[in-house]
Parts: structure tokens; C-alpha cells; sequence
């Protein structure tokens, strides 16, 4: 269940955020809605602040949403639009038992086509935050035709969303319901202020938008790189030993390391990669994660143990090229001020966060630490360790290598390629939420989305399970494509964990392949630029016979008589999809 | 002044974005240019969610100063 502040205390935590300083980012946010949404901005300052991002709202009118967007819109990043269907149906008998959801039909189709027709009006970078609430105010009986109503709003917005990357769908209603209506909405404040939330109901509201715009705005963070004395357990274990370092399940200040472990554990398993990089004998962190009773860390649940004398900038830059990730995702925390600042001198990392030196302020520092992963997908991704020691050793074999062929010869990569696999529909929707160095169409999809794409005609996900003598990544890249008179990829998302060694190509030879199979001689590849992808843009140059630009995006033709490159390494098997 | 004004000052700063010295019992929507009708509905539900209160309709449009509101806390407990 979602957890919010009250409204005194997210404003008191923004003043004190704002206090200590200005954070790097800054958005400017549009937010418009048919009814008075007081202190949904609040919370919305709240939670950005939090995740380092400085907001500044405008306003619309209440009630006047295509004309708020037009006037509010070409200054805006972010435009949240937030629907309350109640009011959409405003002035009819909604309280009365004696009609039904047809009846009202018609009336949100007009209001959605004006909505539609607004956004379509909004210069072209403005990302646009769709959320729809309603219930808990009305007569029983309007119960039923406002969820058909809400079902029948949702898929609009998500197909409106599925054919506009501008468009987010940000679901606020399951959070209303979770706490309950009674907890959520105010008959009272919607009679008297034509504001039907309660703070917690605001509070449910602001916290998900700002949410879908950290994703936007935020690079998503990947790994967490610890320290290890004062920041995995109290004391120097070089100096004191394994045995006596504060670390304990009730005994302060022990408790408040594993207090702290038990956070790093619980992230690590919402499917961020932990490292630690600290400056020890590699035996003494061995013996704590190894052989401490209330170590709830283990040396398995690290990508990466960097021990030793080296400076921390050198191990944290390392451990990024053996991963392959970007800096942007990687978040530090550590106890010293002067590592610290040494890494924010030299490094750009996502985030860098100080342990206090009192253990008991630790406690107060550790929802930041948390905050920097909420933009993440939360559970049920999985653990993503192994795939990454998979990468990291590859990593070796390529410095140990004498040649780039030798290397890719050796390392005997393999793709297991799956059609309309409904089992991979969740990480296909992760790899679209998640990957921004690879990512060719900037689309995202929701688990719904692509259910609906599977029963399609048209339209095929696939995707590549990826693994070579090490083991296996699993799958790390996916594709959706129309088949239809032309076979046209429309989103393509590599992992960078699979980057570098011929995956890409092999893909696109498989996307050849499959055109031929259709009977075509080429296939047309939709590209948008982004802020990070533009390795995709100098593929696509390197091997299209030709590229046109259609609107926002650049179409790029390739046929079957591309240079494989580095792909002829790479071997391709049908999996048994459909 | 008493403890529950000043914590209403700190409420009301806290509302208005103002820093607490340049809010006092005189404060009101009629001399403060950021107390619009706006940050009035957000300072009842402020108000409330801190003093665990509910403010009837008929004190909403007469709250408007932090003297106002302070009295009306006293009579409330």
C-alpha cells in the first residue's frame, strides 16, 4: 500500500530539501484537471525534491483543460493531466439510479476527443502524464457504469498512450483503492471546494505523478555501490576485527547497520545490481559477509567486491566498464567526506549520498537512499546479479583475447529467439521502461499493452534470450514488429549488458530473415532520437540503404544484403513461440 | 503569544512559503498577497491535517487570519 505524508509534513520536507540546496535537475510542470486538486503539487514538490529533481508548476484553469493545456503548454516538460470521471459527466444525474453507463457514453467520448485534440496541439517535447480517478462519492448504483467507465477511459488513454511516446498512462485509482475510498475521497470537500480528495487521497495523486516524471526525467539507477566500514556495519573491521564490528539485530548501534542491510538486500532483490568498493583487505570483508552471524549481506548478492588501496574513483569507473553501464546509473554512499567528494569531483554518478557519522541519524538518510530506486520497476524483476557477473567475465576474456575475432569466436554467443511468448511480457515491458542506450522507438509498454499486441494480427514481440560460454543473460533484447505489407520494426530495445559483441547485428539479420519469410527483401526500422541513443542511430547509418524522415521519426531501410559485421559471430535458434 | 499561535504562524509560513519572522498574529488574506483563495483551501486542509481537526463550511470563507484561526483552535479543543 502506498505511504504518504501528511500535508504539513511533505511541505516541511520540501522547505528542508530546498534548504539544502538547488538539486541538479529541473523541471517545469503543467498540471491541469476538471476539478480543484489542491496539494497535489505539494506532494508532487515532496516526492521530486526527494529524487533530486527541482519542480516549478503552472497552473490551469480548474475545469478547462484543452484551453489550460494551450496556454500552459509551451512552457511545460512535463504536462500531468488528471481526470476526475465524475466530472466528466458533470451536470447529469449521476446520483440518480435510474440510468446507465451508455447513457453517458457519449459525453466522454467528447470529452476525451477534446483531450486528444489538446495534446496533439502541444509542441512536440512535452511529455504528457495521463491519470484517470473516480469513486467513493456518488450513488451506489453509479458504482457499476463508473468502473465501465473507468475501463472503458483506461484503454482509450493507453491506446492513445501505445500510439503517442509523448503520452504516459500513470494509474492513480489502484492506489485510491488501496487505502479506500473513505481514506481517499471527501464527499464534503467536493460539495464545498469541488475538491473530492482528501489530503491522503492528494497525497496518492502527487506521489504517482511525480513518480511517472522521475522515470522520464531520471535515468534509471542501476547499481548501488556501497562502502563498507561505518556504511555496511559499524566500525573498521580491519581494526577491529570481524567479530567486533557493530552490526546486530537489536543492540544500537548494530541494529542500525542491519537496519541498513536489510534495505540494501530488499533493493538488490527489486532487481538493482549491489557493489561494494571499499578501501579493506579483501580477506576481511570476505570473513564478515562470509561468517558473520547477522550479516544479511552474502559475497553472492554483490556484482562486485572491489577491496583494496585503489582509489575509489578508479575501482567505481572500472566496475562501470566491466558492466558496461553508465555512471548516470550508478548511486554511492559512503561514510567519509573525503571520498565522497573526490568521486563528486571527478565522477558523474546518479547519486552520491553521505552515511552521517551518528548511527542513529543513518535511519533518516536511508529512505533517500531508497528513493533514488523508486523510479525502478519494483518487484518481481528478479535478481539481475548473475546475468551481470555473466557480463563481467566476458569482460575478461576480451582484455585476455588477441584479437577482436578471437574473442568473439571464443566466447560462443548464442540467441534464442522467441514470437508472441506471453511468458516474456513483463520483461519485455521492463526492457522498454528501462533501456535508454539501445533503445530505437523511445516507446513504453505496459504489461496490458502488450497483452492486447499479442492477440493482434499484425503485430509480433519477440524476443532474444542471450547467452555464451559463461551462461546465460537472459532475455536482454526484444523487438515489436508489424507484419503487414511491409515488415516494419517499431520499437527495438537492447540490453548493455549484451552491447559490443555482435548481438545488435545478429538481431537485425534475424529481422532480414524474418521479412524474407513474409516475402519481403528488406524491412523498415523506426528510429527516434533521445537524449542517449544515438549508438542505434549510427548503426542503423552504418548498414540501411537508405533513411527518410516521417515527422518526428527517421525511418531506416535495410536489406538483406547488409554487412553482418561482428553478427556472423553470433549464432540465431528458434525458440518454440508462435 | 501563546504556544498554539505561534505553531499557527509556523503553519501558515510553512503554507504560504514564507519564513516564520515575517508571519505574525496580524497575518491575514487581506494584507498577504500569497493567501489567495487557493492557498486558503490548502491551509484548511493544512490546518486540519495538523491539529487533527475538521473545519465546518461555515468557518472556511471566516478563517482568514492567523488570529482568526488560532481563536478558533482554542474554542475547537
Amino acid at each position: 500500500m502506498v505511504t504518504v505524508p501528511s500535508l504539513p509534513q511533505a511541505m516541511r520536507e520540501s522547505r528542508r530539501l530546498r534548504a539544502e540546496g538547488a538539486p541538479d535537475r529541473a523541471v517545469s510542470v503543467g498540471l491541469v484537471s476538471n476539478v480543484v486538486l489542491t496539494d497535489v503539487d505539494t506532494f508532487m514538490e515532496y516526492s521530486l525534491l526527494t529524487a533530486g529533481i527541482e519542480p516549478y508548476f503552472s497552473h490551469g484553469d480548474y475545469g478547462q483543460i484543452a484551453r489550460s493545456m494551450a496556454r500552459i503548454g509551451p512552457n511545460a516538460d512535463q504536462m500531468c493531466v488528471v481526470l476526475h470521471i465524475e466530472a466528466m459527466t458533470e451536470n447529469l444525474p449521476w446520483a440518480s439510479t435510474s440510468w446507465s453507463w451508455a447513457s453517458v457514453q457519449d459525453v466522454i467520448d467528447f470529452r476525451l476527443s477534446e483531450l486528444r485534440g489538446a495534446i496533439a496541439e502541444l509542441p512536440s517535447g512535452v511529455r504528457v502524464h495521463l491519470a484517470v480517478f473516480g469513486g467513493g462519492l456518488s450513488h451506489p448504483a453509479w458504482e457499476t457504469a463508473r468502473r465501465q467507465g473507468f475501463a472503458y477511459i483506461e484503454a482509450e488513454m493507453r491506446a492513445l498512450a501505445l500510439h503517442d511516446g509523448r503520452v504516459l498512462w500513470t494509474d492513480v485509482q489502484s492506489g485510491l483503492e488501496d487505502v479506500g475510498f473513505a481514506a481517499a475521497m471527501s464527499q464534503s470537500r467536493a460539495a464545498r471546494f469541488a475538491a473530492p480528495l482528501t489530503p491522503t487521497g492528494t497525497g496518492i495523486i502527487g506521489s504517482a505523478l511525480a513518480k511517472s516524471i522521475e522515470r522520464v526525467v531520471l535515468p534509471p539507477r542501476k547499481v548501488l555501490v556501497l562502502d563498507a566500514d561505518n556504511t555496511l556495519w559499524g566500525g573498521v573491521v580491519g581494526e577491529d576485527g570481524p567479530n567486533n564490528i557493530d552490526l546486530h539485530p537489536t543492540v544500537y548501534p548494530g541494529n542500525v547497520y542491519f537496519r541498513a542491510q536489510s534495505l540494501y538486500k530488499g533493493i538488490k532483490e527489486r532487481g538493482i545490481l549491489l557493489a561494494v568498493v571499499s578501501k579493506n583487505e579483501p580477506a576481511d570483508l570476505q570473513s564478515v559477509f562470509d561468517d558473520h552471524p547477522y550479516s544479511q549481506l552474502r559475497q553472492t548478492d554483490f556484482v562486485a567486491i572491489k577491496a583494496g588501496w585503489h582509489p575509489k574513483v578508479d575501482s567505481i569507473r572500472e566496475l562501470a566498464e566491466e558492466l558496461n553501464l553508465g555512471l548516470d546509473s550508478f548511486v554511492f554512499v559512503d561514510d567519509s567526506q573525503v571520498e565522497l567528494a573526490a568521486v563528486r569531483e571527478q565522477l558523474t554518478l546518479g547519486a552520491v549520498i553521505q552515511v552521517p557519522e551518528q548511527a542513529y541519524e543513518y535511519l533518516s538518510v536511508l529512505p533517500a537512499v531508497s528513493a533514488q530506486f523508486s523510479m525502478n520497476l519494483g518487484e518481481g524483476l528478479g535478481d539481475r546479479t548473475e546475468k551481470y557477473r555473466v557480463r563481467a567475465a566476458a569482460a575478461s576474456l576480451e582484455k585476455a583475447s588477441h584479437s577482436r575475432e578471437e574473442f568473439l569466436c571464443g566466447l560462443q554467443t548464442r540467441l534464442r529467439v522467441a514470437i508472441n511468448d506471453p511468458r516474456q511480457v513483463s520483461r519485455v515491458s521492463e526492457l522498454s521502461e528501462r533501456t535508454n542506450q539501445f533503445n530505437c522507438g523511445l516507446s513504453r509498454y505496459t504489461i496490458g499493452d502488450l497483452d492486447s499486441l499479442l492477440h493482434g494480427d499484425l503485430w509480433k514481440v519477440l524476443t532474444y534470450e542471450v547467452s555464451d560460454r559463461f551462461g546465460s543473460s537472459g532475455v536482454s533484447a526484444a523487438a515489436i514488429v508489424v507484419v503487414g505489407e511491409e515488415v516494419r520494426i517499431q520499437d527495438w530495445w537492447v540490453s548493455c549488458r549484451v552491447l559490443g559483441r555482435g548481438v545488435e547485428l545478429a538481431i537485425l539479420r534475424h529481422f532480414v530473415e524474418l521479412a524474407r519469410g513474409a516475402g519481403h527483401h528488406d524491412v523498415q526500422v523506426v528510429f527516434r532520437r533521445g537524449l542517449r541513443n544515438q549508438q542505434v542511430e549510427e548503426l542503423l547509418s552504418g548498414v540501411a540503404r537508405n533513411q527518410i524522415d516521417q515527422g518526428g521519426e527517421r525511418v531506416f531501410t535495410v536489406t538483406e544484403d547488409f554487412d553482418h559485421g561482428d553478427g556472423k559471430w553470433v549464432e540465431v535458434v528458434a525458440d518454440g513461440g508462435r | 503569544m501563546v504556544d498554539g499561535e505561534q505553531q499557527v504562524v509556523e503553519l501558515v509560513a510553512l503554507v504560504l512559503k514564507k519564513d516564520p519572522s515575517e508571519v505574525d498574529a496580524e497575518t491575514s488574506m487581506q494584507n498577504t498577497v500569497e493567501w489567495d483563495s487557493l492557498r486558503h483551501l490548502s491551509m484548511i486542509l493544512a490546518l486540519e491535517d495538523e491539529f487533527g481537526v475538521e473545519v465546518p463550511d461555515e468557518e472556511v470563507q471566516v478563517l482568514t487570519s492567523v488570529a482568526l484561526i488560532s481563536a478558533w483552535l482554542q474554542t475547537y479543543e
